[in-house]
Formats: C-alpha cells, structure tokens, sequence
C-alpha cells in the first residue's frame, strides 16, 4: 500500500534521511520508532509531502505522491498530530466536517458520517456541538482521530497522537484506537517514541536511528537483536517482559486441564480476558512455585509454567 | 448566565449612551438656555453650519478612514502573511510602531501643502494613523495562530487561502478587532484636530469656544465627541473581548 524507496532528505547540510526504504502491507500497522532527531517524523511527513524529500520515491496505492497536487494527495491521507491541533473556533461537527467539505461531499453526506464516526469512537452524539475547549485532553484526542478517519481515507498518518495524553488515558486511546483498527483496517503508519506504545499497536516495528532503518519486524521479532548495542540500549533490555503485555488472556488460546487434576492446596487464581501475560508471570513470581494455575474466563482452568508463557509468547498470533 | 447578563447590561449601556449623544447633539439648547440665565454675558457666536451637521461630518471624517484602513491593512496583513516573508513582516511591524509616535498634528499640518486645506488632510492623517494599529495586530494575530492548528489545516488538505479565510482570520479577529478598536477610538478623537485646518465636525465648535474663552461651547463639541468614542468601544468589546 505505501512503498518508499531509497528515501533521502535534508536540512541544511543535515542528512535525516539516508537512504530510508519501507513498505507497508494494506490493514498494517507499521510504527516508526527511534530516539528523537532519528528521521521518523520527517519520513512519516515526507508521505503526505509536508516534507519534501529530496531524492527517491514514495508509491501510496500504487502511484507516485509527486504526480499528485500536494492539496489533492492530503485529502487523501487521514493525519493525526499530537499538537491534535482542532479547530478553536469550530465545532467538534465542522472539525470532523472539514476533508468531506474539501472534498465536496453533500451536506447530508457529512451529517451521515460524522455520527457513524461518534459511534466508532464512542462519543456520545451530543459531543457534536461542543467545542474544543470544552473538551478534555484525551476527549480532543479522540477528535482528532476521528477528523482523520472522516473522509474513509485508506491510509492514516499519525505523528505521536497520544504522546501529549496522560499514562491513564495514553493506555485507553491505545486500546480504543486498536479496537477500531481491527475493525476498520486501515494502512497507518505511526509513530512514537514510546516503546510500549509501539509494542502494544504494532503490527510491526521499524527502528530507526539517524536517518536509517536499523530493523523491521514483528514486535517479538525484535527480541532477538537485543544484542546489538543499538537496539537493546534504546528497546531495553527487559524488552521481552514489555512484550508479554501486549498479549491478553482473552485472545489466547490457553491449554485446558482438569479440575481434578489440579494441585488442590495451591488454589487458583481467577482471571479475566484482559489478564495479560505479563500478569501471569507476576503472579508466578508472587507465588513460590514454577507455575500457577488459574481459572479462565469461560470457567475451566488451566495450569501453566514459565515454558508455557515463553511458547505463548512466540506463537500467538494476533 | 453570567455572559449574558454582561451582553444584556452593555446593550443597555449602549442605549443610554445613544440617547445621551442624541441629546447632546440635538438638545444642548437647553442646557445654553439655563446657563444664560445666571451669566448673561456670552460672546455671540453664529453657527454658519448646523450643530447636528457637524456631529455627521465628524462621524465621516473618522469612520471613512477608519474603513478604509482596516480594508488596506487586511489586504496588506494577508498578503505578507501569505508571503511568508519574516523580515518583511517584522520591517511592517517596527514601521507601525515607529509610525505611531508621529503626533496626528504633524500629519495633518504636513499634508496641507499637498492636498490643501478642508477636509483631506485631516482624512489622510486618520487613514494613516488607523492603518498602523490594524496592520500590526493583523501580521500579529495571523502569526499567532497555534502551529498545531495550522499544521493540522495544511495536513488535511487546505491550501494557502482556504487555510487564511477558513482558519487564520476568523482565529486572528479578536486581535484584529482589538487594534481597529483603538485606531477608531483614537480617530473619533483625533477628527477635532482637523478643525485647525479648515476641515469640518465637532473640532469647529470646540475651536470657536477656545478663541471666544467660552467653556460651554468647548464642553458643547467635546461632549459628543466622547459619547461616540465611548459606544465605539462598547460596540467591538464582544469582537476583541473574545481573545480569552
């Protein structure tokens, strides 16, 4: 869907990008990631052109953005910056309204969207007429997601949107926002300096460090190049503990056992599907034996060691 | 409920002040009247122009200008804006300034050689001295709008001037509005001045009650003069007031 080739830029006599390549699936959630000043804003705008690159291509579905009129490609592309950046003098409905008018949609058109999009984004209808300032932070926020999102674009571009947030509210934009990738599919292209944030949204990762790719892969595919001085000073070296957070109970697939088959005097602990891994391996470390057993949603238990978490963390697929 | 308690109040501080202008400019016989009584002795004095056309002309030798500043300096303003010129910006905005500490005298008495006595020197004195204040809060209310905002309007795909008339001017009106308050305040003031050069307006009648040492016909032009100055500023508060 996005394909960028050979990418170059810079400023004054200073390379950000050297030589930057990068594709991205259709539905994928690719987030750009690295220590600041590592390029990753400059290539995410250089996709809609708010940067200009000065050599190499992109390819947005297919075709070159430079055959595009800068206006027109934008209209195009959903955009999602942490400064939010809404529209003080507009109303939460004139905001959301502003690429379909762009774009010339019919004003029952718009009428139609902007209150499928409250209820994708869950905001109660009559946030409609409110206006910026009399949103919270996190409430704008989810604004300016759906202001992005309100043309249908394919593509979505979000430069650091939760970053301004604070952790309570970061963590349930992260799950709402995820919640509605799934459903809608988009091709996004994030980006963050925050890892847990990336492991969390991911699909995939790309690690960038001054002006060039240093790494693709899946979340747990990184894992193994905590090695390199590079990536395992800037991920952490408790990277795999981080990574056991991103899996949740509910969407694993956990072994069964038998009730009887349970060591009666250690017990079980209740679960729920929003336990993560993480958890579990908490609690194992807060009991003192190599494994725990737990009773799981659905009522049935289960009993698990650390070989066990290990094998879920490798293998479960999201 | 607060606001619009304050909206009903101004409305009414507006109304009162209308009548009191009017009476003053048409009812001030009265008071003459009741002071003739006690002091007898006034220097007689014939108006060869009505007192209500005075007041009218003042109101045109200080809105006109004022107007046709604001036109300028908005042209101007998005202009440079659009240009996006710093240097060039920051050269319009000490020029304003500087501009500024020029007495309204000095302009008047300097454009009498070229545009003669009446009333087209004093206009092109005020036309100046509005310009300055509403070109500078334009490049400044323009310039002050929060990046996020206008990164976030180019992003989404508007262009230059869809991003000026959409975005930037409504957001920049109050600061906008707060420079044409005080270029028009200081006009409606500044109009008396144009008296001194043979221009008309309530400057005729104060200037005659100077040279004839009658203080009630200095309070008799002065007086509607700060009535209109007082419900100009009362009519752009809601428009300026909206910067916090």
């Amino acid at each position: 869907m996005i394909s960028i080739k050979d990418l170059y830029k810079s400023y004054d006599g200073n390379e950000v990008l050297h030589g930057v390549s990068l594709d991205v699936a259709p539905g994928e959630l690719m987030v750009l990631i690295g220590p600041s000043g590592c390029g990753k804003s400059t290539l995410l705008k250089c996709i809609n052109r708010m940067v200009n690159f000065d050599s190499g291509t992109i390819h947005v579905g297919g075709r070159d953005v430079r055959q595009y009129r800068e206006e027109v490609l934008r209209r195009g592309i959903g955009y999602c910056i942490q400064e939010v950046g809404l529209f003080p003098h507009m109303s939460v409905y004139e905001n959301i309204a502003t690429v379909p008018r762009l774009l010339k949609w019919p004003e029952p058109k718009i009428r139609e969207r902007a209150a499928e999009l409250t209820g994708i984004g869950g905001l109660p209808a009559g946030y409609l007429t409110k206006y910026p300032r009399q949103l919270s932070g996190g409430e704008a926020q989810r604004v300016g997601v759906l202001r992005a999102l309100a043309s249908d674009p394919p593509v979505l571009l979000m430069d650091e949107p939760f970053g301004a947030v604070d952790p309570l509210n970061r963590e349930k934009l992260q799950k709402e926002f995820l919640r509605i990738q799934t459903e809608l599919k988009k091709t996004v292209i994030f980006v963050t300096h925050d890892v847990d944030e990336a492991i969390l949204l991911a699909d995939r990762i790309t690690l960038m460090d001054k002006g060039k790719v240093v790494a693709i892969d899946k979340p747990v595919g990184l894992e193994a190049l905590l090695d390199d001085g590079f990536v395992g000073g800037f991920l952490g070296l408790e990277y795999p503990l981080r990574l056991l957070k991103r899996y949740e109970v509910g969407e694993l697939e956990l072994c069964d056992v038998d009730e009887g088959a349970l060591d009666k005097d250690a017990g079980a602990v209740q679960i729920s599907p929003e336990t993560t891994l993480k958890d579990l391996l908490s609690m194992m470390i807060r009991s003192d034996k190599d494994y725990i057993q737990v009773r799981k949603p659905d009522g049935r238990y289960c009993r698990m060691g650390l070989e066990d978490i290990k094998w879920l963390l490798h293998y479960a697929k999201r | 409920m607060a606001p619009a308690l304050c909206e009903e109040m101004r409305k009414a501080q507006i109304a009162i002040m209308l009548l009191l202008l009017a009476f003053s400019v048409f009812g001030f016989g009265y008071v003459e009247g009741l002071y003739l009584k006690f002091a007898p002795q006034r220097a007689k004095i014939v108006e060869r122009t009505p007192f209500f056309v005075l007041a009218l002309q003042h109101l045109a030798i200080a809105l006109v200008p004022t107007a046709l500043a604001l036109a300028v300096a908005l042209l101007t303003g998005c202009a440079l804006h659009l240009a996006a010129n710093d240097e060039l910006k920051s050269l319009f905005i000490s020029a304003s300034s500087l501009g500024e500490t020029f007495p309204s005298v000095a302009i008047i008495a300097l454009s009498v050689p070229l545009l003669g006595y009446g009333n087209l020197p004093c206009m092109l004195a005020l036309f100046i001295y509005a310009l300055l204040p509403v070109l500078r809060n334009t490049i400044t209310g323009l310039s002050q709008v929060q990046k996020g905002v206008t990164e976030a309007a180019k992003g989404m795909g508007m262009n230059d001037l869809q991003r000026l008339l959409k975005i930037e001017l409504p957001l920049a009106a109050p600061i906008i509005a707060a420079g044409l308050k005080v270029a028009l305040i200081i006009n409606i003031s500044a109009a008396t001045l144009g008296a001194s050069v043979g221009a008309g307006g309530l400057g005729v009648t104060i200037i005659s009650g100077i040279r004839t040492y009658d203080t009630l016909l200095v309070i008799k032009g002065t007086l509607p003069v700060l009535l209109m100055a007082l419900i100009a500023d009362a009519l752009l508060a809601p428009v300026s007031r909206k910067l916090d």
